[in-house]
């Protein structure tokens, strides 16, 4: 089966009646590596929020389709069990909670009794793809996000990413505030996921994308998609800027 | 604590429990000096105890409620009963319990015979062996574990000088009421030097009811010695007995630490007003670890007197007020010699229209130079229903000092509750994990049975399956 | 006692000073309107033998209020000041933020301070928190001064002046 993410005209306001999304299409197929760009302020970070069902926006018009089915009036976690997953550009701290028994209840959430992990079982792969980010400390040992560097946080991010196993992930800025070596073991580690991932990358520096060889490149301003096209796009952009691409459309 | 350890209840003279008592005697409503004679002769105490007992009655007469916090008006003393002996208790049909008691102690996996125990259905739990073990071992370190019942026959002198040095009987009405009618709590005396390696429990020597209503508690660490005794259960404990209000005296004497964890759970009837204290004498170290779940209004403050220089004194305090529950409870801390440190750590979750209010002082007294003490207290309120409040007094007398509180009240983080959403963990879960990361400070000082009973009963309370 | 409602959003700055001339300081504000905020600023300058009992009492009764209650407290020679605040959020005032700090510096070996920043929270979806301290000038500060060679007494002066600015130079 053709596996899909569809944005489907896609219009959302924050809870405070500012109208962010105007009118947003976009088609995602599992295997394929989409970037989007734009300026700061542009809807970015907001597309990958509603997609995920952050509730601080509200779908007005449109759809989001996973592998046909409709999920805008789904709640996050219903949303995660069809495979959507979310790369927060800034992870937010639960205290107390135990990263390693957090995420092992993530995952067993989608297995059956008989494929559920057990804690020691999980710890043991955890720390097996921990150590391939180069995370610092013992990440099974601390609690969720807390106390993480930046770096941390987003390495943190990719790793459950790369334990949840998700059909389709949206990165929001997965590259920003990232040294050259962390950004290295995260390319890395999306580049030799074992699972087939519809990915969405939301970058506004770019610097991912060297690593990352993107298929399609999209630019996201004022709320609508003005330009799409691939790996060159992102490229005359880096040269030229965006004010430059957006009137040369 | 799922009981796995249980006691011996029955009249077993070799174990030194208590003596069989003949008949069951039960005291007629109502507190009087006809009642408090009855008591003391019917345990044959001897003269300077019952004395002790009329004088606490006198005080307890003319001493007014407490001024502050829940109306405790509708309790009424004429209608209770304050002395009913273990062996005379009549224990509840099994189908008496309620189911949602029921309900939980499956949930949470209590095997059948300490469901029994916990209801207060069954009078008779064995495990001799287990117990004599143990007791062999602590009375070869020349340690004294034993009720309070028995200490006051056997080791009079001891008892005499510590009784009511700490919680003297005026002064609070509870206090006062304690000390005419005490019956059960335990007796702990700890040598020089001596580490008692494994924890003391209150149910090593419970008697038939789960938990007597006015239990008295004493507890004396000699120098350079440690001790680590738990009390209570975190599941929950139905009983008929709606007044609870016990006294806890700890000394603990220069270098020596002394750690008394407490958990209570009792049913929704009950009021519990408990008057705790540690005296915290050079260099010695006093850890409270309380744990307040149940009851219907619970009135508890357990308090830290750093008296001689360099003693430290810790409060790691949980409070979970659900439906029809009012948790006051929080601790004091007063610091009498230089050099002298507190931490007081207080989590407080409300939920379902209950009501958890915080309830502090930190008094640093002149001369107490190089003293510090640090608050901190958290409410989480789950809904729109419950309600937190904090009333931390902090007064200082002396310059040189550091005294710093903090507190902060909310509800679930909304975007804690995405994130875990958005890895697919439903509401429920996501919010037990939030509220179990929230009080995690406190249960990872737990045993380990209580931690993971606290944290199930968190989920099941999460769930609505418990109110 | 001084009464004090805020309407609709109104927004009230009220900055008090009290330099030893009154012995009693009361307050009771109500945020009565939609969207009022408060900010309150409380400096006490105490010395010689002066003291001052302060009530302060902040009731949230609609949505969306707010209330930052900010108390600096020198306190020398002699002085005592007993400062009591309570914050309370009604029932219903949902999206409403309180913020209570009380700050008292002991300058002398006499100075005496007492704060009951108590808080009583009937609403859940509100932010609200405190927090207190009392005690003498941070040792390491003073230290990091004086090895720059400033004397004691300076070094004191400048960390004063620094523990004030926030308070002075405050802006919303």
């Amino acid at each position: 089966m053709n596996k899909s993410l569809v944005i489907e005209n896609l219009y959302a306001k924050s809870v405070d009646d500012k109208e962010i999304l105007k009118g947003v299409s976009l088609i995602i197929k599992q295997n394929e590596i989409h970037a989007l760009m734009g300026p700061n302020g542009g809807g970015k970070s907001t597309l990958a929020q509603v997609i995920m069902g952050h509730p601080g926006f509200v779908i007005t018009k449109g759809k989001i389709l996973v592998n046909g089915k409709n999920i805008a009036k789904l709640t996050s976690d219903k949303r995660a069990k069809l495979g959507i997953f979310l790369g927060f550009q800034y992870p937010v701290e639960v205290p107390g909670v135990n990263f390693a028994n957090f995420l092992r209840m993530a995952v067993n959430e989608n297995k059956t009794k008989n494929e559920k992990f057990s804690p020691i079982a999980f710890r043991n792969l955890i720390k097996e793809k921990a150590e391939k980010l180069a995370f610092s400390e013992d990440v099974t040992k601390r609690f969720l996000n807390e106390g993480f560097s930046g770096g941390e946080k987003k390495k943190a991010e990719i790793l459950q990413m790369a334990l949840l196993k998700p059909s389709f992930a949206i990165l929001d800025e997965p590259d920003s505030g990232l040294d050259v070596d962390a950004l290295k073991y995260i390319s890395k580690t999306i580049t030799a996921l074992d699972f087939p991932v519809g990915l969405l990358v939301i970058t506004h520096y770019q610097r991912i994308l060297h690593y990352l060889r993107p298929d399609f490149v999209h630019v996201l301003i004022n709320g609508k998609i003005i330009k799409s096209g691939d790996a060159n796009l992102a490229k005359a952009i880096e040269r030229n800027g965006y004010e430059k691409i957006f009137n040369n459309k | 604590m799922a009981m796995k350890k249980s006691s011996t209840i029955n009249n077993q003279y070799t174990y030194g429990f208590h003596k069989p008592e003949k008949s069951s005697f039960k005291t007629p409503l109502g507190i009087n000096e006809k009642v408090v004679e009855a008591i003391s002769a019917y345990k044959n105490e001897p003269l300077w105890m019952r004395e002790f007992r009329l004088k606490a009655l006198k005080i307890f007469e003319k001493k007014k409620m407490p001024s502050f916090g829940p109306d405790l008006s509708k309790l009424n003393f004429d209608k209770l009963c304050f002395y009913n002996s273990p062996s005379g208790s009549k224990f509840r049909k099994w189908s008496d319990v309620p189911k949602d008691i029921l309900d939980t102690y499956n949930k949470i996996g209590v095997p059948e015979a300490e469901k029994k125990f916990l209801a207060g259905v069954e009078a008779q739990y064995d495990s001799e062996v287990i117990y004599s073990n143990l007791k062999n071992h602590w009375e070869k370190l020349g340690v004294i574990f034993t009720d309070m019942d028995t200490a006051v026959k056997k080791y009079p002198e001891l008892v005499k000088k510590y009784l009511g040095t700490l919680v003297p009987a005026d002064d609070n009405k509870f206090s006062a009421l304690n000390s005419a009618v005490w019956s059960g709590g335990s007796f702990i005396y700890v040598p020089k030097r001596v580490s008692v390696p494994i924890p003391l429990q209150a149910y090593f020597r419970i008697n038939a009811k789960a938990v007597g209503q006015f239990e008295r508690t004493i507890i004396i660490a000699e120098e350079g010695s440690f001790v680590h005794y738990i009390e209570g259960c975190s599941a929950p404990i139905y009983t008929n007995d709606s007044l609870h209000a016990a006294v806890v005296e700890v000394f603990v004497k220069k270098g020596a630490r002394v750690r008394y964890t407490s958990i209570q759970n009792w049913s929704g009837n009950v009021y519990n007003l408990v008057t705790k204290r540690m005296q915290i004498e050079e260099n010695g170290v006093g850890e409270w670890v309380d744990g307040n779940l149940g009851s219907k209004i619970n009135m508890k403050y357990p308090a830290l007197i750093l008296k001689g220089k360099g003693a430290r004194g810790e409060l790691l305090s949980l409070a979970y007020a659900g439906e029809n529950q009012y948790q006051d409870t929080g601790g004091k801390a007063i610091h009498l010699a230089p050099n002298t440190t507190s931490t007081l750590i207080s989590k407080s979750i409300s939920r379902n229209g209950g009501r958890a209010s915080y309830r502090g002082l930190v008094k640093i007294a002149k001369g107490a130079k190089g003293s510090k003490s640090h608050v901190r207290c958290d409410a989480l309120l789950l809904d729109d229903k419950s309600r937190s409040d904090t009333y931390p007094v902090n007064d200082v007398q002396e310059q040189d000092v550091t005294l710093g509180h903090e507190a902060s009240v909310s509800k679930v983080g909304e975007q804690q509750l995405f994130y875990l959403m958005s890895r697919g963990l439903n509401e429920v879960q996501a919010t037990s994990l939030i509220v179990n990361g929230f009080i995690e400070p406190i249960v990872k000082e737990l045993p380990l049975e209580y931690a993971v009973e606290l944290n199930r009963l968190i989920n099941l309370s999460m769930e609505g399956a418990i109110a | 006692m001084k009464n004090i409602v805020i309407k609709k959003n109104e927004n009230l700055t009220l900055p008090i000073i009290w330099r030893g001339q009154e012995k009693e300081i009361n307050y009771d504000i109500k945020l009565a309107g939609v969207g009022s905020s408060l900010t309150l600023q409380m400096l006490l300058l105490g010395k010689k033998n002066d003291k001052v009992k302060i009530q302060v009492k902040v009731d949230h009764q609609a949505i969306e209020t707010k209330s930052k209650i900010i108390v600096k407290g020198i306190i020398d020679d002699n002085a005592s000041i007993d400062f009591n605040g309570l914050v309370k959020i009604e029932k219903g005032a949902k999206g409403s933020n309180a913020w209570l700090s009380a700050n008292l510096l002991l300058l002398s070996d006499s100075a005496k301070g007492r704060a009951v920043p108590a808080l009583e929270i009937l609403e859940n979806d509100v932010k609200a928190g405190h927090a207190t301290t009392i005690g003498k000038i941070n040792e390491t500060e003073l230290f990091y001064l004086m090895s720059r060679g400033l004397s004691k007494a300076k070094a004191t002066d400048l960390i004063v002046q620094g523990f004030l600015n926030g308070f002075l130079n405050y802006e919303k």
